[in-house]
């Protein structure tokens, strides 16, 4: 079902989806509703370098930290909004989600969900 | 689809790609090519490290050398675990075999002892000089040894540790600990702000208690303190409370806790309430960025260096880039994570910078957890971005620990605690 869906169009309405990441299904395949171009969204690097000293370089984890390396733009984005509003118990994550916007999260997400978009097709 | 373009931010090293044909073919330095940029590296802790792997993971082309004195780095994040018996000092040595080898970071094990800011060169103490288009100084803390009367690095190295670089100091308090009678106290004596690690001195007092509570019951710690509060406040003394009874106290400056000098024969730190005789006695001196950042001229009369908050280059010589505790950051602390953060920040701008583009607007963040004993830890989040007040930290997000966390939550955080620093190293070093 989702990968005939924007993106866009569902980030607001999946929050009771649970994806796994590309190797559940479709998932990767939706991160190519928006294009990737030539180069990286620059802000998008900035803000997803940041994760990495958590959860390790591009997101694989070494340590009890979950990694997230290889999983979906939109499994991404479902989580790190359900972190921001609370909806998903966390000892930390709630506070740093709280740091960035919606577009941020998105452009984060994409960062990463690159990843699993590679693995998939 | 644009699945198969490549796109670096995930590229593994390709050695058959530009940078493999120049560099670590052999395991040898980097013969430059005459149009490759090069970006020098002053220090291989947590910044420094940073900067030179995530130039190197994102964009190849660009040839860096770092420059580390020590081959081994034992890092000051869970060096305070070793005092308390929790981690061996093999726990918090990092190498750079993996720069080295598969980041084809040029690793010279040296000291840079000048930096000749208009010729953009930098001179070793083996006498190699080498030449940048960038240079990143990443040289971490100095300390002020004549701030306190009767104190110096000989004190230090001997007699009262600071134990706030990791490595032979660490290995001093921890036997001067395990050698201390039962009875005697021991004396922690933090400097005020800014400093190195806010928290640093209070997870120390949580494991060295710790440590007392099993093996030397009798004796108890003693923060002798420059401020009138401290990171984590709440939290810590909650916890103190719960675990270590009265074992912990804490003396804020104005009720005795200044510390004015130290007698290293009497063993004793004279405060404005009188004398106060230790048994192991901690001195964290007053602090100032690292000694080649002074001698180049990037710091102001503070004794920090000011950096544009973009790109970290500093504001006083284009073309160098200073973090980690060395630089004046906005409202980030001085803390490994901090300075692995700024690291990347300033990887990303310099690689823009050198293609000729505009760098990103930066995004910044810091986690600290503090153990407070084995399965009880607490933390400090904040997320970063630049206003016109500078870097300033993003409100509504970001925080501690809640003050009313149970048990199960507070072990949860010192799990994740040991996750955080196994991931950071890997980030870093790995």
């Amino acid at each position: 079902m989702l990968k005939q869906v924007s993106v866009w169009a569902v980030a607001g309405m999946i929050a009771t989806v649970t994806l796994t990441g590309c190797d559940s299904g479709d998932a990767g395949k939706t991160s190519g509703v928006r294009a990737i171009e030539d180069e990286f969204n620059p802000r998008g690097q900035i803000l997803a370098l940041s994760c990495a000293s958590c959860h390790g370089t591009d997101g694989k984890s070494v340590g009890i930290m979950p990694g997230f390396y290889g999983k979906s733009q939109v499994y991404l984005e479902n989580a790190l909004k359900q972190f921001k509003n609370g909806e998903r118990y966390s000892t930390v994550m709630e506070r740093h989600a709280k740091g960035y916007t919606d577009e941020e999260i998105t452009l984060i997400a994409e960062y990463f969900g690159w990843a699993c978009q590679q693995t998939t097709n | 689809m644009n699945q198969n373009i490549s796109r670096r931010g995930f590229n593994k090293l390709v050695l058959t790609g530009i940078a493999g044909s120049t560099l670590g073919a052999f395991g040898m330095a980097t013969p430059l090519f005459a149009n490759q940029k090069h970006v020098v590296v002053i220090g291989g802790g947590f910044g420094g490290a940073s900067a030179a792997k995530y130039i190197r993971k994102l964009d190849p082309s660009i040839a860096v050398t770092l420059i580390e004195p020590d081959s081994t780095f034992y890092t000051c994040p869970f060096s305070n675990w070793v005092m308390g018996g929790l981690k061996a000092m093999k726990d918090i040595a990092q190498t750079f075999d993996v720069l080295k080898n598969r980041y084809n970071v040029d690793v010279i094990h040296d000291t840079a002892v000048e930096i000749d800011a208009v010729n953009h060169s930098v001179t070793l103490m083996g006498g190699k000089v080498l030449n940048y288009d960038r240079l990143i100084v990443s040289p971490g803390i100095d300390f002020k040894y004549d701030a306190l009367e009767g104190y110096s690095r000989e004190a230090a190295e001997t007699v009262m540790p600071h134990a706030y670089q990791a490595g032979p100091q660490t290995e001093l308090i921890t036997r001067q600990l395990q050698e201390l009678r039962d009875g005697d106290n021991v004396l922690i004596c933090p400097p005020g702000n800014p400093f190195r690690c806010p928290p640093g001195p209070y997870e120390r007092a949580s494991l060295i208690a710790h440590y007392l509570k099993e093996h030397k019951p009798n004796s108890k710690v003693i923060i002798l303190d420059d401020k009138e509060k401290f990171s984590k406040q709440g939290l810590f003394m909650k916890g103190w409370e719960r675990l270590y009874g009265g074992m912990i106290e804490w003396r804020s400056a104005s009720m005795g806790g200044k510390v004015l000098g130290v007698d290293t024969k009497a063993m004793t730190v004279e405060t404005e309430f009188g004398p106060e005789k230790g048994g192991l006695i901690n001195i964290i001196p007053p602090q100032v960025a690292g000694k080649i950042a002074r001698d180049a001229g990037l710091v102001d009369s503070s004794g920090w260096c000011p950096v544009n908050p973009i790109t970290f280059e500093s504001s006083i010589h284009p073309g160098i880039h200073v973090i980690g505790d060395a630089c004046i950051a906005g409202t980030m602390p001085k803390s490994g994570f901090a300075a692995s953060s700024q690291g990347k920040v300033t990887a990303a701008g310099i690689i823009r910078l050198m293609q000729g583009k505009v760098p990103a607007p930066p995004s910044l963040v810091n986690t600290c957890y503090s153990l407070v004993a084995p399965g009880y830890a607490v933390s400090v989040a904040a997320v970063y971005k630049l206003t016109s007040d500078g870097i300033v930290s993003i409100k509504g997000a970001g925080g501690l620990t809640p003050m009313d966390a149970d048990e199960d939550q507070l072990a949860e955080e010192a799990t994740y605690a040991r996750g955080w620093y196994k991931n950071i190293a890997q980030d870093i070093w790995g």
